[in-house]
């Protein structure tokens, strides 16, 4: 049960993003893909959901290739994206984000985040930003995808939303395998179980999150507040 | 009298309601401006004028005039505008030719002269209102734009396809992402454009006459009534509606020639302090999931 991709080339808009991303996602775990701004991190994960121009490599869910499948098919396939704005309908309620999003009952979330009940009839446009990112994971969990990939979860969040943000991936961890795009390190270090370094639309290195430092690509790879092509 | 004045203006909003809704639901989805929605007037306008002078009561000439419109879109959608999805600009030309040829195709058939539809027994009588005549087709407008109203409701909000389309139309890619297939969603509100444009064509013949250049007088009025509601949003297209109809009407009674500019005021005012309409989504809430 692994989502595999070998030497994935992608562009957007005509644009060449990807220049040979290799990963393999296990169920179970939780793999962090860490780099720079303008990495091609998100690129990667839109060119799983076909998001963007898949132009080479293999891109293989179970073995079988994800090719050529519209979005819609690949999200029924068992594949979620969690967009970096926590991907939630604002015009709709939490409870109508929730029943859109799959295959359970919404009541079925509220064990796993009881904090949406007082919730239920509010527009998602309405919500904090930490909740919205409750409500993103809440509509993951409902969907029993079996692949998760959320784009910088962390992003604006205070320190107490981002830990129970970290709870709630964790948790999820158990039913599906989860590749997770992250910025802040720290977060990335107490959540993931593996990592993907990547720089310039390439994947160079992988390997245990506790190994992440010593990564002869790390110090490169992780310069915050750079842009790729920016001089280090 | 203001009390007649008030209840025309009504009855007007009601027409103008089922004239836009269809519009603002396709640009929802779609994301263009649909003219074509002035050539399904025009099929919705002769359907009905056909029907009626040919025995129809009136509530089966505007189905007829609906379903027929509703066929012609749906047949437009698959055959022209499907393949230019990716394409809006496209689409938006189409849409224009499709309106000019229908125009042009009930001209060379019908004639360009005013046809009169009059209507007989029950619509075309009168009531007292306020101590004076009241036409009962007025109030009848009213109660259809009320009714459609209601269904469109009672579909967006209270069916499981009704929540998929008002998703598609909040973000397609995002709709795609739950695993919603926008595609035929896409068609269905079109054809359910078709199918209301037709339905206000059956409605304007009666008061408005029947002839090839009423789809395009219409079509400014109802850009005004969807661009001052707020594009893809129905509540924004009825209280838009009402704003529009009632001021056509008590401007129209006090000075008759300014009724169209104070339409057109009134969307320059709602433009400049509220630009994405009464009722619309701000500018870049729409699909900000899109590549």
């Amino acid at each position: 049960m692994t989502l595999v991709l070998k030497g994935v080339r992608a562009s957007v808009q005509g644009v060449p993003i990807l220049q040979g991303v290799d990963l393999a996602l296990e169920r179970g775990e939780v793999l962090a893909l860490l780099g720079r701004n303008g990495a091609g991190k998100t690129t990667t994960l839109r060119t799983i959901m076909g998001l963007a121009d898949l132009s080479g490599g293999q891109l293989t869910l179970d073995g079988r290739p994800l090719t050529g499948l519209p979005t819609w098919q690949r999200a029924r396939n068992a594949l979620y994206f969690v967009p970096e704005d926590g991907g939630v309908f604002q015009e709709l309620t939490v409870l109508e984000n929730l029943r859109l999003a799959g295959r359970g009952q919404p009541e079925q979330v509220l064990t796993a985040f009881p904090e949406l009940r007082p919730l239920w009839q509010r527009r998602a446009a309405l919500l904090s930003g930490g909740e919205r990112k409750i409500l993103a994971l809440a509509r993951a969990a409902l969907s029993q995808s079996r692949w998760l990939l959320i784009d910088e979860p962390s992003l604006g969040l205070a320190p107490a939303v981002l830990r129970r943000l970290g709870q709630a991936i964790r948790d999820l961890r158990s039913s599906c395998g989860i590749l997770l795009v992250e910025q802040n390190l720290h977060f990335a270090q107490a959540v993931a179980d593996r990592y993907v370094l990547m720089q310039r639309g390439q994947s160079m290195d992988e390997g245990p999150i506790g190994n992440l430092r010593q990564s002869p690509f790390f110090a490169q790879a992780m310069t915050f507040g750079q842009r790729e092509g920016d001089p280090a | 009298m203001i009390v007649n004045v008030v209840l025309a203006g009504i009855s007007l909003a009601a027409f103008y309601f089922v004239l836009s809704a269809g519009l603002s639901l396709v640009f929802g989805i779609m994301g263009v401006l649909n003219f074509a929605s002035a050539g399904y007037f025009l099929v919705g306008l002769y359907t009905s004028w056909y029907l009626l002078g040919h025995g129809s009561g009136f509530v089966l000439a505007a189905l007829g005039a609906g379903l027929l419109a509703g066929i012609a879109a749906l047949v437009i959608e698959f055959v022209l505008l499907r393949p230019l999805y990716r394409n809006p600009g496209g689409q938006l030309l189409t849409t224009l030719g499709v309106m000019l040829i229908l125009s042009e195709a009930v001209n060379w058939v019908f004639g360009p002269q005013i046809q009169q539809e009059p209507l007989s027994g029950f619509l075309g009588a009168t009531v007292p209102i306020a101590g004076l005549p009241f036409p009962v087709y007025r109030l009848v407008l009213t109660g259809a734009g009320v009714v459609i109203y209601l269904l469109i409701l009672l579909v967006l909000r209270g069916t499981s396809l009704g929540l998929k389309v008002r998703a598609g139309v909040e973000s397609q890619t995002l709709a795609e992402l739950s695993g919603i297939r926008v595609m035929p969603l896409r068609s269905l509100v079109y054809a359910i454009g078709g199918v209301l444009a037709g339905l206000a064509g059956a409605l304007y013949g009666p008061f408005g006459g029947v002839y090839p250049g009423a789809g395009t007088d219409t079509l400014l009025l109802t850009f005004i009534v969807v661009v001052i509601g707020g594009l893809g949003s129905v509540g924004g297209t009825l209280v838009a509606s009402l704003v529009i109809g009632l001021a056509e009407a008590l401007v129209g009674f006090y000075a008759p020639n300014l009724a169209l500019t104070v339409n057109v005021l009134a969307m320059i005012v709602v433009l400049v302090l509220r630009p994405q309409g009464l009722l619309g989504q701000a500018p870049g809430r729409r699909d900000t999931h899109a590549a």
